[in-house]
């Protein structure tokens, strides 16, 4: 089992251990071993954030300072996904192989309820959104190898409740509209572009012309016409505005749009609250001796300048080999 | 002994060494094995596509084999580079070469094998010699190369799709054993794909390259699949999937394998303590 080990980056910088001392309920005790990686974090609004790792869920209220655990009736495992609308109403997804659990709670993450959906093939990721209260999807991506991008997606009107299949092009990210429009971002190469307005019966594959050629992590539902998507080129991310100049046939990475966000090196996820508060999720490896003593530093860093700069939250190291 | 035996004995040694000098001089370095056991880790990943990007998981990295796609009617992202190949063999990978061709008659993907278990044996026999023309073009050895046959989860329900699945990858290994013969292997997932369902067919494979994402190593690990099966050293786990990494500044979406089989070329890499066995 890989070990993660909590590191104490200096004054000023607080780690998940060291945040919890003190939390009765935080399920993080000082010293232990996590022993599953960092999968994924967002800051939803300035202050409320959540970091998801195999085995927890950990949330935040004062933007990072402290975060206590969630207890949150969940399978452990890699293939796990997190959404929150807000600092209230949030659903976390978890699998263990077949057998999906959607928890989701109302309350910041004080109580949760939980749904099962099951899926036909053995479920290796998941991507979870919703557009409101009530309107949502989940796309569960099927075990394929790097050469397939398969996934069935579920469906929900009663937020979260009940879920109900409907179908997917490719695999990838989801997210929805209030309206109820899907959007999906991924493909065997990551770089396909797909919307739906009528909750996954059928969908659309606009024309995306990105500035840059990269592949899309991920997309936020347009807010005042601009789609927000996470894009890499292997050595840099960034968050691209895309404006559509056809009423949604061609996305464009517009030099029209606000200031693409630059994201710190090694970044995988990226999240803005704000026009100035984000957070990203970061992992380097590194090997000390040839193909030995290998270890993976995961880090959830903040910036509160629109991207300029970032500070590390929280720090794993993985010790691999 | 008497001088005279003693004698002819040191002539034969003399002769023994000259012939074994003539046979080096004629050679030069001996080349590597064509396929060699590796025990280490690898990845998967469609975005290792330029020498940077490989030389970046490469270098202080704990990674040794790469899978590579190299055609296929269903591949996405084949690599038909001869000077790629070269170029990651020389920098010391070791390669699991996959071909993505159609997948099982009752899936929902665009190139699919006939239902049929006479027609499917003989896709399967073509889609072993279009690989083994693809390993040729891109400057590899064909004697036991290792070859990989990428066949996505199905139906294992269904009797008639399962039965073409099993004359075609037995199609498959049959023209891969046709000298010069490649090691004939089969990717899939260790339940969806049904792989038990392969290791009574006759030729089987000759190792299997299982997908299960439990975070599990040990090649040994392997749900739906018997303990007594492909014993010998003939196993590839893909233990995690489809998750970003970062080495040498490059983040990739990749997935992690652990092998106690063949890979291209050799020698072998037995045992380094990464718990693959």
């Amino acid at each position: 089992m890989n070990r993660f080990l909590p590191l104490v980056l200096g004054a000023g910088l607080l780690t998940l251990t060291s945040a919890c001392v003190g939390s009765a309920d935080a399920g993080v005790q000082p010293g232990r071993a996590i022993g599953v990686p960092l999968i994924d974090a967002a800051l939803v609004t300035p202050q409320f954030g959540w970091v998801l790792t195999a085995d927890q869920v950990l949330l935040t209220k004062d933007g990072g300072g402290t975060f206590t655990a969630a207890a949150v009736p969940l399978p452990n495992g890699l293939a796990r996904t997190a959404y929150f609308r807000d600092a209230s109403q949030g659903w976390v997804a978890a699998t263990d192989g077949a057998t999906i659990t959607v928890a989701r709670t109302a309350d910041g993450g004080a109580t949760w309820k939980s749904a099962t959906v099951e899926s036909v093939e053995p479920i290796g990721g998941l991507s979870v959104g919703f557009g409101g209260a009530t309107d949502g999807a989940l796309l569960a991506k099927v075990q394929t190898s790097p050469a397939f991008s398969k996934a069935h997606l579920f469906g929900t009107a009663d937020g979260g409740a009940t879920w109900q299949e409907k179908s997917a092009p490719v695999a990838g990210q989801v997210s929805v509209e209030p309206d109820g429009r899907l959007w999906l971002a991924g493909g065997v190469l990551g770089n396909e572009l797909y919307t739906s307005s009528d909750h996954g019966t059928k969908w659309t594959k606009p024309s995306l012309a990105l500035a840059q050629a990269g592949t899309i992590d991920g997309v936020a539902a347009p807010q005042d016409g601009v789609v927000s998507a996470k894009v890499s080129d292997g050595t840099a991310t960034r968050v691209a505005r895309l404006t559509s100049p056809d009423g949604g046939a061609t996305w464009r990475e517009s030099a029209t749009a606000k200031q693409d966000k630059a994201a710190p090196a090694g970044a995988f996820h990226v999240t803005f609250a704000s026009d100035t508060a984000g957070w990203a999720v970061a992992s380097a490896g590194q090997c000390a001796n040839g193909k030995q003593d290998c270890s993976v530093t995961y880090s959830v860093q903040a910036t509160t300048d629109g991207g300029a700069t970032w500070k590390r939250l929280v720090t794993y190291v993985e010790k691999l080999t | 002994m008497a001088y005279g035996a003693a004698m002819t004995h040191r002539r034969s040694l003399i002769a023994l060494v000259l012939v074994a000098a003539a046979i080096l001089y004629n050679t030069g370095t001996p080349a590597h094995a064509s396929f060699g056991i590796s025990q280490r880790w690898g990845v998967d990943s469609c975005g290792i596509n330029t020498v940077a990007k490989a030389q970046a998981f490469w270098t202080h990295t704990p990674y040794s084999n790469i899978g590579v796609y190299i055609g296929g009617s269903a591949a996405a992202c084949p690599m038909n580079s001869a000077s790629f190949m070269t170029a990651l063999v020389n920098m010391g990978w070791q390669i699991m070469p996959i071909w993505v061709g159609p997948q099982a008659s009752c899936s929902s993907f665009g190139s699919r094998m006939s239902s049929n278990p006479d027609t499917a044996f003989q896709q399967g026999k073509t889609e072993a010699h279009a690989s083994y023309l693809r390993l040729r073009s891109l400057g590899m050895s064909v004697d036991n190369t290792p070859v990989i046959y990428d066949l996505e989860n199905y139906d294992t329900t269904n009797s008639t799709c399962v039965n073409a699945a099993k004359a075609f990858i037995r199609g498959w290994v049959t023209q891969a054993h046709v000298p010069t013969a490649q090691k004939s292997g089969v990717y899939g997932s260790t339940c969806g794909s049904g792989l038990a369902n392969f290791a009574t067919i006759s030729p089987a494979p000759d190792f299997i390259d299982g997908a299960s994402w439990d975070g599990i190593k040990s090649t040994r690990t392997m749900p739906c699949i018997s303990s007594g099966s492909w014993t010998n050293r003939q196993r590839h786990k893909q233990y995690r999937g489809d998750h970003s990494e970062t080495w040498n500044g490059v983040t990739l979406s990749v997935d992690n394998d652990c092998s106690n089989a063949p890979v291209y070329p050799g020698p072998d890499e037995l045992d380094t303590g990464q718990g693959c066995l």
